[in-house]
């Protein structure tokens, strides 16, 4: 090999050491960069995503229930009774337990053309709330996040009964996730204006549990196995008719007409 | 002797990629296309839930209700489905012979866009829901794969640029 001959290949093995160290750095910089940037978007998401959890939590306010206006009784098993002065029937029974999702999307549906029969004299309505999710058959938190509700549902007057049950639905806390704690019960009765010692020492104390183990007692013996049910001068409606009622609340006023004749 | 500096430097102008990363894109790309394509048809077919039943096994359809279920108004099957074409197109033989910066960039970026959607889905699941979906997270998983091969088959590419 000539003199020349080795220089260049010499030079070239340095070439291609630079070459070879540039693509290195290069790798460097490519995995660097895709990882740096990745964590510091994911803190950043994640981030985002917690906050306005949070915020989203501490700016719930009770939601008052602007519907058709209708006296509200509480019976003596701890049922609550709307209906117009005289009318004797059909009775409308309403189980739910406030927990369950299918219910809060059947007060938000029908939750109003229910208090409107109530109000024009169609029906009697009975609201029964009870504790459908129990355990062992659910996993905590979702049996007492079921029973909290239950009670200050039962702890709450009358009066404020449909805009607490509507106050509940509206932040029913997704299944599996904690809620309903005596902070927020309390807090919705202070917006709701109704708010007194005897309540908080209702929601905390737990004071109405027998009333929900009745209510649900009562349920079972009425075999309703599901919610939210609807029993009509006690025969249970068909997943047909609640369908119509889930897909056209008006249709209630015609299911209860038949009821009535 | 003497050698040919020459023809060392040609190259072939597309960087050779191993067959089992092509391969590996495209099962990979295939699973995440089924599991959406499930998912949106589960996502259509699936009625509303109108009872909560007396036992744990049925579930009450509390994430599939929730607020996470769509993003600007698109339900996420819809969206995943459109991501995984969209990637699909990005491994086809006709994208992996050209190695146009838009393709290459396009996998990329990509990927990273894919991997920090899901980062935010996790967060939403764990953070908000408490819950995680089983066939949400085999999305998941694919397309955090993904990125991990593009990323691989990037740094092979300027290793052989060399």
């Amino acid at each position: 090999m000539s003199k020349s001959a080795r220089q260049r290949s010499a030079r070239e093995r340095v070439a291609e050491e630079r070459r070879k160290q540039r693509a290195r750095e290069k790798q460097r910089k490519l995995l660097l960069g895709v990882i740096g940037g990745l964590v510091a978007a994911s803190v950043a998401v994640v981030a985002v995503v917690a906050v306005q959890d949070k915020a989203g939590k501490s700016s719930q306010k009770a939601i008052a229930y602007t519907g058709p206006a209708v006296t509200a009784t509480r019976q003596a098993d701890g049922s609550i009774l709307m209906a117009k002065e005289g009318v004797t029937g059909p009775t409308l029974e309403v189980f739910g337990d406030f927990q369950c999702p299918a219910c809060r999307k059947l007060d938000e549906r029908a939750g109003d053309a229910m208090k409107k029969a109530a109000s024009d004299g169609k029906a009697r309505v009975v609201y029964r709330p009870f504790q459908l999710l129990t355990a062992p058959d659910f996993p905590e938190p979702i049996p007492s996040v079921s029973r909290r509700g239950a009670n200050a549902a039962f702890c709450a007057p009358a009066d404020k009964w449909a805009s607490y049950a509507k106050t509940l639905y509206a932040y029913q806390p997704e299944e599996g996730k904690n809620g309903f704690e005596n902070k927020e019960l309390l807090n919705w009765s202070r917006d709701l204006g109704f708010y007194s010692p005897e309540f908080d020492k209702c929601v905390t104390g737990m004071e109405k549990a027998d009333d929900i183990a009745k209510a649900t007692q009562y349920a079972k013996e009425q075999q309703v196995t599901s919610t939210p049910t609807l029993k009509l001068n006690g025969k249970k409606l068909e997943n047909k008719q609640m369908e119509e009622i889930f897909a056209d609340p008006s249709s209630l006023e015609r299911i209860l007409a038949t009821a009535a004749s | 002797m003497i050698h040919d500096a020459g023809s060392r430097t040609k190259r072939a102008p597309v960087p050779n990629r191993p067959g089992w990363l092509i391969a590996s894109l495209a099962i990979l790309v295939t699973a995440g296309l089924a599991v959406s394509i499930y998912l949106t048809i589960d996502h259509y077919s699936q009625e509303i839930s109108l009872v909560c039943a007396e036992n744990a096994t049925v579930d009450c359809a509390a994430v599939t209700s929730s607020e996470f279920s769509t993003v600007f108004g698109i339900p996420l099957p819809l969206l995943g489905l459109a991501y995984f074409i969209g990637f699909g197109a990005l491994v086809t033989p006709w994208a992996w012979r050209s190695d146009h910066p838009i393709i290459r960039w396009g996998r990329l970026g990509g990927a990273i866009v894919g991997v920090l959607f899901v980062v935010y889905l996790v967060a939403a699941e764990l953070i908000v829901l408490g819950k995680i979906c089983l066939w949400c997270t085999a999305i998941h998983v694919i397309t955090v794969l993904l990125l991990g091969l593009v990323v691989l088959d990037e740094y092979r590419r300027i290793g052989q640029e060399s």
